[in-house]
């Protein structure tokens, strides 16, 4: 066996540092990313909640998004920022799954008429037969939609807030605002709801 | 829950209340177990696409300008050697007619009346360079759209996304393809502005031939280096008659509009001359017994159709001035005598200013006279 010559001690010791700075580095930047993403995961995970109205899939969207983010996280220049960047990527997780949603829809047991019906026979309270029609109303809106309402009513941000965020003009936020009001409440009263009825219930 | 009375939309309370309602409260542990692992998944790299994708941005906008510039030399190199009014726009990207110069000259006048519209927009001088810069500005500020898009795009996928796929997903097909159709346009602007510079630069009008002189004033020519001259003799309060031709060189039918007066005037002939009276050929007279016979319309915009070329009688009534010395009474055969030199003092006319109107546009020019008008006078100092 031939003895490694110095040359060859000198190149192996290089990429030995070398590689324990990469890890070194790698370790530093998985401590940091763990201490983010622990810290922002409780908001990541109740806005993913409210988007997409189903805890279970909440908790799979904010998974995907801290890979997403770990993946991307040499991309993240300012850490002081990472609170909007994570949920900027929680929120495109959630279109996605939304969209997902409108191509794979689930097809629910009862028609839509049973459901005005029981709606309007069934003996809950108007309140939780108005809660009803909005869930509704709210999933037929398109996910952008949904994410721009579930920004300005849940997260309480501006409009400004949101274009910065979802990286989009403060008019077209507007409009999205505007028109999922609209579909809304458009949506709530073809399932039957009516301002008089909850009044008086 | 109520609806909003004055938008008829939910109010806003009713909404907050509800998305409240769809909050799953923290994050459980088993989510936060699983977070947890994710750093063992894969290291954190900086993305190669993240850094390639302001030179992608780059190279869409070189590609756009590269684009455009080999339009621009295609327009160019199809270009008939007198623009567009040689070839036209349309023709511009086309084989260029050659145009022929047999038909310059004294041509066969067509059928009368030969009046073009007369729809001039005044914009000769700084208005119609502003016209010309105009195509070129626009198609810089669409390019300069596009690039400002193209980095918007790249900045917006370094911020959001780490894949490239993300920078089509950013921006539908519909929005690229709507890229490709911005910088035709751009060098359709810059196609018509080289048009337009060519335009300007054009002047299809131009002076053919002194057809004829008054027979009785004639004193003789001279052929000089730039051009012959013919002399007449100047006749306080009479009037000196001559038949001009007027050609289009171009591709368009124009229309003369007018005789300038104006920059007539400014000649030091002028000051000799109370007023120049145009007449055109009229067709029901044609064969008549002279000139006054032939030319016997009034002027009136008329149009030149391309390469064609018309002629005009024009009649200077000369100024009274009795300071000023007839001058000499010409010879029994004026027209033979080819090397007339003045004695005496004289003023020559050289150019003929006219207004004509080419695509709706209209357009000044002086017509250089190949042969130019002498007025003779019958002593060396003269002034009126």
């Amino acid at each position: 066996m031939k003895a490694p010559r110095g040359d060859d001690r000198a190149e192996d010791g290089q990429a030995v540092a070398a590689d324990i700075a990469v890890e070194r580095g790698r370790v530093d930047a998985a401590s940091e990313f763990s201490r983010l993403a622990d810290r922002y995961l409780d908001t990541a995970y109740r806005l993913a909640s409210v988007i997409l109205g189903d805890p279970t899939e909440a908790e799979d969207a904010a998974h995907d998004a801290a890979v997403l983010a770990w993946r991307r996280f040499g991309t993240l220049r300012d850490p002081a920022r990472f609170e909007q960047w994570f949920c900027r990527i929680v929120v495109n997780v959630c279109r996605d799954r939304l969209r997902h949603r409108r191509r794979h829809p689930v097809v629910e047991l009862s028609s839509e008429e049973d459901e005005r019906a029981d709606l309007q026979t069934s003996d809950r309270s108007g309140q939780l037969l108005a809660r009803d029609a909005l869930d509704r109303a709210f999933v037929r809106l398109e996910p952008d939609h949904q994410i721009v309402v579930a920004l300005r009513f849940y997260r309480d941000l501006t409009v400004d807030e949101i274009a910065r965020r979802l990286e989009i003009p403060a008019g077209t936020v507007k409009s999205r605002l505007h028109h999922a009001l609209r579909r809304l409440r458009t949506e709530m009263e073809r399932q039957g709801w009516r301002e008089e009825a909850s009044d008086e219930a | 829950m109520r609806r909003d009375r004055a938008s008829g939309e939910p109010p806003e309370s009713d909404l907050r209340e509800w998305l409240r309602a769809r909050d799953a409260g923290p994050a459980p542990d088993r989510l936060r177990m699983r977070v947890a692992h994710v750093t063992r998944d894969a290291p954190p790299r900086r993305s190669t696409w993240a850094l390639l994708r302001p030179v992608s941005a780059l190279a869409v906008t070189a590609a756009g300008t590269v684009a455009v510039t080999v339009l621009i030399l295609i327009a160019a190199t199809t270009r008939g050697p007198a623009g567009p009014l040689a070839g036209g726009l349309a023709q511009s990207a086309g084989p260029t007619p050659t145009s022929s110069t047999d038909t310059l000259g004294l041509m066969p006048i067509g059928p009368w009346p030969r009046t073009g519209p007369v729809l001039a927009l005044p914009i000769d001088g700084l208005p119609f360079a502003l016209l010309v810069a105009l195509p070129f500005v626009a198609a810089l500020l669409l390019i300069i759209y596009l690039a400002w898009r193209s980095f918007a795009d790249a900045h917006l996928s370094i911020v959001q996304e780490g894949f490239w796929a993300r920078l089509w997903q950013i921006r539908p097909p519909g929005v690229w393809a709507s890229r490709v159709a911005v910088v035709l346009v751009a060098a359709a602007l810059v196609v018509v502005g080289c048009d337009l510079v060519q335009f300007g630069q054009a002047n299809p009008l131009t002076y053919g031939n002194l057809e004829s002189s008054d027979a009785v004033r004639t004193l003789g020519s001279r052929m000089g280096v730039g051009g012959g001259e013919t002399y007449m003799s100047f006749v306080p309060g009479g009037q000196l008659s001559i038949m001009l031709d007027l050609s289009n060189q171009g591709e368009l039918p124009l229309t003369v509009t007018s005789f300038d007066a104006a920059l007539f005037g400014e000649q030091p002939a002028a000051t000799f001359i109370s007023s120049v009276e145009l007449r055109l050929p009229q067709g029901a007279t044609m064969g008549g017994a002279g000139p006054d016979d032939y030319y016997s319309e009034a002027f009136h915009p008329f149009e030149i159709p391309p390469q064609g070329s018309s002629s005009m009688l024009m009649v200077l009534h000369l100024k009274d001035c009795p300071a000023v010395a007839p001058g000499p009474t010409p010879g029994p055969d004026p027209f033979s005598v080819h090397g007339y030199l003045p004695t005496t003092g004289y003023v020559t006319i050289g150019t003929l200013p006219f207004r004509y109107s080419v695509l709706g546009t209209e357009r000044q020019t002086d017509l250089l006279l190949n042969d130019s008008l002498g007025l003779v006078f019958g002593s060396d100092v003269v002034t009126c």
